[in-house]
């Protein structure tokens, strides 16, 4: 029975570098593209959206403290029912704590609460950093990696209640931005998220690319 | 009769499970760029829905429930999910290579598979019967291949797309034609009830 | 014979493609006069005025949306001033053909559809459904049909009637009170209320714009046919197997052969089934894929007509069927070598699918 190797081999990596990553040029949402379902499912609403992003990332931290404590210990062929538990435990004891504390949230997230556990990011951080670094990387990479999550759910949940309703709500008061006749439903129905994910990823990667090209005419 | 036909339409076309429950994406995005191996992502995840669903069905309602033990669904669910998987993966690697080789990593990605978990636990929330259950999961996972191969049909007709603008060509347009199929399935609303 | 696999627009007409596009902009300029016309001469000037307003914002807002995308996009274009960059747009505009979605689209729109709806319907069909997937050819879904589904549907609980013409449109009652399933009495004294077919043909039903026109509908057809821009199959095997679907069904209701005119005559239909359904670019390559997909059209029209809570089910329709064009294009791809024996086969299958799930699910979730 191997354990894990390769923890102590990891390259010394600049911590800066390693939080601010995750939050715009390598946005685990917008830019990698994953942990798609949640952020359609939750995002008719900006609360909701923000929500779950915040949950998300306590999971995210979480798992990863666990994962860069235990990562020397844990055999490698079993790694990854492993991580899967400690997620799942995770995921739990934030159920739990959202049914208990948070009624309404943990209402409005419904299924997607449960589903945080097959959530790409939080098995993707845990097994390709958390697994082989040292603990203060793992966690500034996990809170990178959350604000970079906020950040996305929110954007979502933002455009999605404004055009679609007019006004946000912000827990105790609601903003009232225009007039809801102006609105359009269409916005917080489930082919609203598509469209609107779709316009914002199509537009950051439109960003990119021009950004791309500029750089290599200056070069 | 006519309540599993109307529990399966709900689940095939209302409530479709990638269009109107948005589980399912990532290999919906992933896998869908070619015809072929699309349809045998949809077929593998029927598969793993159906023979999950009975595994996970069983072990809830006489183990986990008369033990009080119900907060601890979703990590057992999560574990038998990954055990059929598994067992899925190994069988198309021996028996069907080139499938194996074309699915690449979302064979083993379908751990991560949001509709799978999903449907499982669609079933225990909703208190379904056995049978109901059973006509649910197939529902989900049928609407699942539907999407997933109609799908990839259309991607490989927008690659032959040049005058696409730049910023949008491959993931930001495939999400606005989901946004459109989700439009127009919803046009199924009220069926079955 | 290995299939090449082009981009759209696959026109096989003799006829080029700004000929096509100009005739069924004429066709369509002819229905929308009848129309105007007819609902002059049977419910007054305020609802004619709402309609041609309707009209007039969608082909405005059609335009602009155009030419401001064009403003945008450059593809690297360089302009010395703002001018240059404003004509530069017009010639692409033109390519896209923004007014026959426009018409097809407020011609397919209710009435007391409110303004802002109009708008945004407009935008989203023309920017979301066609400029986004490289304009005019290289889209998937029918434009007019996406903005007539955001527009009229996404707004239904803000779309008010104002006292003009107060009341559920005759469709509405049929669907939402019956569900379709008339008796001989009922459905019988509902025509009779028109004063039979004939006023129900020239204009005297309430519903959406382009309704009073159903005759002109007919007529422009015969004209893009003769004029080799459209495909006559499609719209005759729609309406055939719509026909033979209800037939069936109004046996089992036990009504008379009112039942499946009545269909053919109310909505949506027939419009949809002449400029929507026989849009080259939306609709399959060859004539035995256009075959399957008008029979299949056909079904899916009437499942959601008889199941659904929706009063209008053509643009539904007309958008799940455009998701399968994709497929039905490369199963019939090597169509020409398939004898005609086996053509007719398929069509016969096809056939019989379309009535067997139609029915079945009308019957059993009845």
């Amino acid at each position: 029975m191997e354990a894990n190797a390769d923890v102590n081999l990891a390259p010394k990596q600049d911590l800066n570098e390693v939080f601010l990553v995750g939050i715009i040029r390598e946005n685990p949402v917008l830019v990698m593209l994953l942990s798609l379902c949640p952020i359609l499912g939750v995002s008719s609403n900006f609360v909701n959206s923000v929500g779950m992003g915040v949950i998300t990332g306590v999971v995210i931290l979480f798992t990863n403290i666990m994962i860069s404590l235990s990562g020397r210990f844990i055999p490698n062929e079993i790694r990854i029912p492993v991580i899967i538990t400690i997620i799942a435990t995770a995921v739990t004891i934030m159920e739990m704590l959202t049914n208990a504390f948070l009624p309404d949230l943990h209402a409005a997230l419904g299924i997607f609460l449960p589903l945080i556990v097959v959530n790409c990011i939080v098995f993707g951080r845990a097994e390709g950093f958390a697994l082989k670094n040292k603990l203060l990387p793992s966690i500034l990479d996990a809170l990178g990696i959350t604000i970079g999550l906020v950040l996305a759910f929110g954007l979502m949940g933002f455009v999605r209640e404004l055009l679609g309703t007019g006004a946000i709500g912000l827990l105790v008061l609601d903003l009232r931005i225009f007039p809801a006749e102006f609105a359009v439903p269409l916005f917080v129905m489930p082919a609203g998220a598509f469209i609107v994910l779709g316009v914002i990823v199509g537009i950051i990667s439109t960003i990119k690319i021009s950004k791309a090209s500029k750089e290599k005419k200056n070069a | 009769m006519h309540d599993f036909i109307g529990l399966f339409v709900g689940a095939f076309l209302v409530q479709n499970v990638v269009l109107a429950s948005f589980l399912g994406i990532c290999p919906l995005l992933g896998v869908s760029k070619k015809q072929s191996s699309a349809f045998g992502m949809g077929v593998a995840v029927l598969f793993v829905i159906m023979a999950a669903s009975v595994m996970t069905f069983a072990i809830y309602h006489n183990i986990l429930a008369p033990f009080n033990l119900q907060f601890m669904r979703t990590i057992v669910f999560v574990l038998i999910n990954a055990s059929f998987v598994q067992f899925v993966e190994m069988f198309i690697k021996k028996f069907m290579p080139p499938l194996y080789k074309s699915l690449g990593i979302f064979l083993p990605l379908m751990a991560t598979n949001c509709a799978i978990l999903g449907a499982v636990l669609i079933n225990i929330d909703r208190r379904l019967s056995f049978g109901e259950a059973m006509v649910n999961a197939f529902g989900i996972s049928a609407g699942f291949l539907l999407i997933i191969f109609i799908f990839s049909t259309i991607r490989e007709r927008l690659e032959l797309s040049s005058n696409i603008p730049k910023g949008f060509k491959g993931i930001p347009i495939a999400l606005l034609v989901v946004g459109i199929m989700s439009i127009a399935f919803a046009g199924f609303a009220g069926m079955g009830s | 014979m290995r299939f090449a696999y082009k981009p759209s627009p696959h026109i096989k007409a003799r006829v080029s493609t700004k000929d096509i596009l100009n005739t069924v902009l004429i066709a369509l300029i002819f229905v929308t006069a009848w129309s105007l016309v007819a609902q002059f001469i049977n419910f007054g000037t305020d609802y004619v005025l709402r309609s041609a307003l309707i009209i007039a914002v969608a082909c405005v807002v059609a335009i602009l949306t155009n030419v401001v995308f064009y403003l945008v996009k450059t593809d690297g274009q360089k302009f010395s001033s703002f001018v240059e960059r404003l004509k530069s747009t017009v010639p692409k505009t033109k390519k896209g053909a923004p007014l026959i979605t426009a018409l097809i689209l407020a011609l397919s729109l209710p009435v007391g559809t409110p303004i802002y709806a109009v708008i945004i319907a407009t935008i989203f069909a023309e920017f979301f459904a066609k400029l986004l997937f490289g304009g005019f050819g290289g889209n998937v879904f029918n434009p007019a049909a996406v903005g007539l589904v955001v527009g009229g549907i996404t707004f239904g609980s803000q779309v008010i009637l104002p006292d003009v013409y107060a009341g559920a449109t005759p469709l509405a009652t049929i669907s939402g009170l019956y569900g379709w399933r008339l008796t001989d009495a009922t459905g019988l004294g509902f025509i009779a209320g028109y004063g039979g077919f004939i006023p129900m043909l020239f204009g005297a039903v309430r519903g959406s714009i382009g309704d009073p026109a159903r005759v002109a509908v007919l007529i422009a057809l015969v004209f893009m046919i003769y004029k080799r821009v459209l495909d006559w199959v499609v719209p005759a095997v729609y309406i055939a197997t719509v026909v033979a679907i209800t037939g069936l069904f109004s046996l089992y209701l036990g009504v008379g052969i009112w039942y499946p005119t009545l269909h053919v005559l109310s909505g949506g239909l027939l419009f949809g089934a002449v400029f929507m359904a026989t849009d080259p670019v939306t609709t399959p390559v060859n004539r035995q894929g256009r075959i399957l997909f008008a029979i299949f059209l056909a079904m899916v029209t009437l499942v959601i007509r008889f199941n659904s809570s929706h009063t209008e089910s053509m643009a539904f329709s007309i958008l799940i069927m455009n998701m399968f064009v994709p497929l039905i294009d490369r199963k019939t791809a090597n169509i020409t070598k398939e004898s005609t024996t086996m053509k007719a086969v398929g069509v016969c299958i096809a056939f019989v699918i379309a009535i067997s799930v139609t029915l079945g699910l009308t019957i059993t979730l009845g």
